[in-house]
């Protein structure tokens, strides 16, 4: 089946309407303020008793997202549609946020100050990004982004005794709010030259009409907002220092979940308003921040001594290879995104996820506190390796078929040029990748309070597992996963 | 004199500048908020005028969303710049240099 079709050419009267409660973020919202509720109202119990009902929760919107019955359906008259697009990234994201809050509760176990809407407003941001995936008008994408954004902002600056925590959520803060004006500013042009903020009658109108220059500054300044939020270069100022600021399961969170709700975007704008110039003239633009975001995403990680911080340059450079699924506006170059996602997330949740853990009882997550891991406790090292090797895109892991499906889609594509600098970047990203398990494997620790073992909780330790086995399997059966790709979203 | 559409849209691109370049040069995190919130407004503002333009009500109901979206962003970002100097004593931009590597 061929994606790329102006969704108003579907008719949107054939579309079956969406009754609300067939709407999981509606779900997800009333879960969230229910929970909300009992927390004001069940003051002694609540702290305990809410991270754990969270949880579950979140066990069970997963399996409902995975496994629930499947057709094209539309709600909102067509600000709303529930295709295959929105029934992989729905799965994406509630996966990612079950992994967070996973971790979270690993993270504060041990924290005296316990307050519950740490473990709540995941639930908020992931309605958002979920809405988001199924975007079919302006207005529904620019409400649902925000919903997105800030519920971040509090995440991000939650830690507020820490000023770490506090100068990254203000940072975050003003660059969120500008990414925001741009995007506005720009659907106020394209509403106001083509006359609807409907996606298919978008499409519809930029195929049959001249590109006037309103439009075209109108769509320059959403995709500004939209590369804000995934952190491609050259709008990804706030990402280093935010992603070191935050705490670490939001850091996580932020660089798996949000960037994939970025690209969620992106795709609808691909899929429909933007198609009839995406070939010319804006796969030219992703072009040139693929190279932009890898240059500047491996340089700047080059430097570092913060692992959250290298994580953060990472990520930006993994925004540039992402975009390179996007040049090419194929089936094949979607899948190869959907893929790559889905493997960097492993990978990125299974680091951060030990950072997380680790950062406590090494005292600090600059690359020198893990050196010498590997006597300590050979298993949470080996597991670094495998993050670190799947991150760098080496064979036997996912990074490597990840990347191998990128560069093929885009090769394909014709644009050569563009591949061959890629890999040239993923060399360069080996430096820094095995740095830090050069670190672990080879460097003894410097004074005696360092080889004393570290213990993980095994709550913790089965996340922990689940996620290297995933690393491992997209490594060792990528067709298995690729399958399972094609049967959610295709 | 007749007020046209484009009297409208420089009206509104002055207030975005004006807002950008506040959020560029100013140093003090309330004023370079207060810039970010002029921007939205000179949005909101072109929405306003391109929705009876193009006679239709889209627009409009966008600038209610529009502003809803940015009061629950003031709410949310005064609230941390509250915290913030509360335990930094500062809210200008030169002293948020703690995150480098």
């Amino acid at each position: 089946m061929n994606l790329f079709m102006p969704i108003a050419l579907l008719q949107h009267g054939a579309m079956q309407q969406l009754p609300w409660w067939k709407m999981p973020e509606c779900w997800w919202l009333t879960m969230g303020v229910l929970l909300l509720l009992a927390d004001i109202f069940g003051k002694n119990i609540s702290h305990r008793i809410i991270p754990r009902i969270s949880l579950w929760g979140l066990c069970v919107a997963w399996i409902v997202a995975v496994f629930a019955p499947r057709g094209a359906e539309s709600f909102f008259g067509a600000g709303y549609i529930y295709d295959g697009t929105a029934y992989f990234f729905k799965a994406f994201f509630v996966s990612a946020t079950l992994a967070v809050v996973w971790m979270m509760l690993a993270d504060e176990q041990e924290r005296s100050e316990g307050r519950s809407e740490y473990f709540i407003l995941p639930w908020f941001a992931m309605s958002g990004m979920g809405f988001l995936s199924s975007a079919n008008d302006f207005l529904t994408m620019f409400v649902s982004l925000e919903l997105v954004t800030i519920t971040f902002y509090i995440l991000v600056s939650y830690h507020r005794v820490r000023r770490d925590s506090l100068e990254a959520g203000a940072k975050y803060l003003v660059l969120g709010a500008l990414s925001t004006g741009f995007m506005v500013y720009g659907i106020a042009f394209v509403f106001g030259l083509t006359g609807t903020l409907d996606f298919g009658k978008v499409s519809i109108f930029i195929a049959t009409h001249d590109i006037q220059s309103g439009v075209a500054f109108g769509i320059l300044l959403i995709l500004v907002g939209v590369a804000f939020k995934v952190g491609a270069a050259p709008f990804h100022w706030w990402v280093p220092d935010v992603y070191q600021g935050a705490p670490t399961p939001i850091t996580a969170y932020l660089s798996v979940a949000s960037k994939a709700a970025g690209f969620a975007i992106l795709i609808r704008l691909l899929m429909s308003p933007f198609y009839a110039i995406w070939t010319q003239d804006v796969a030219g633009l992703m072009v040139l921040a693929a190279v932009a975001s890898i240059l500047i995403g491996n340089l700047g990680a080059l430097a570092q001594r913060d692992v959250k911080r290298l994580m953060g340059y990472s990520s930006v450079s993994h925004a540039g290879f992402l975009l390179m699924g996007l040049v090419a506006a194929t089936d094949f170059g979607l899948k190869a995104l959907y893929f790559y996602l889905v493997v960097y997330a492993l990978a990125t949740l299974l680091v951060l996820g030990l950072v997380c853990v680790l950062a406590r009882s090494l005292g600090g997550t600059e690359m020198r506190h893990f050196s010498g891991l590997a006597k300590r406790n050979p298993y949470l090292a080996w597991m670094m390796l495998i993050g670190m090797v799947s991150l760098a895109g080496l064979p036997p892991t996912g990074g490597f078929f990840a990347k191998w499906q990128i560069f093929a889609a885009a090769w394909e594509a014709g644009r050569h040029h563009l591949v061959l600098f890629a890999i040239f970047g993923a060399v360069v990203s080996l430096y820094y990748y095995l740095a830090i398990v050069r670190k672990m494997f080879f460097a003894s620790a410097d004074d005696e309070k360092e080889t004393v073992p570290v213990r993980v909780d095994p709550v913790y330790f089965a996340l922990l597992s689940l996620l290297t086995v995933g690393t491992v399997v997209t490594g060792l059966a990528p067709s298995l996963v690729i399958k399972c790709i094609q049967k959610l979203a295709f | 004199m007749l007020i046209t559409l484009q009297h409208y849209l420089v009206v509104s691109g002055l207030l975005f500048s004006v807002g950008l370049a506040g959020v560029i040069m100013r140093r003090n995190l309330i004023v370079v908020y207060m810039c970010l919130e002029m921007m939205l407004a000179a949005a909101a503002l072109a929405l306003a005028v391109f929705s009876r333009y193009n006679q239709n009500m889209d627009g409009q109901v966008l600038v209610f969303f529009v502003i809803t979206v940015a009061a629950a962003e003031v709410a949310v970002g005064l609230a941390i710049i509250v915290s913030l100097f509360r335990l930094c004593r500062t809210v200008q931009t030169k002293d948020l240099t703690h995150l480098k590597f």
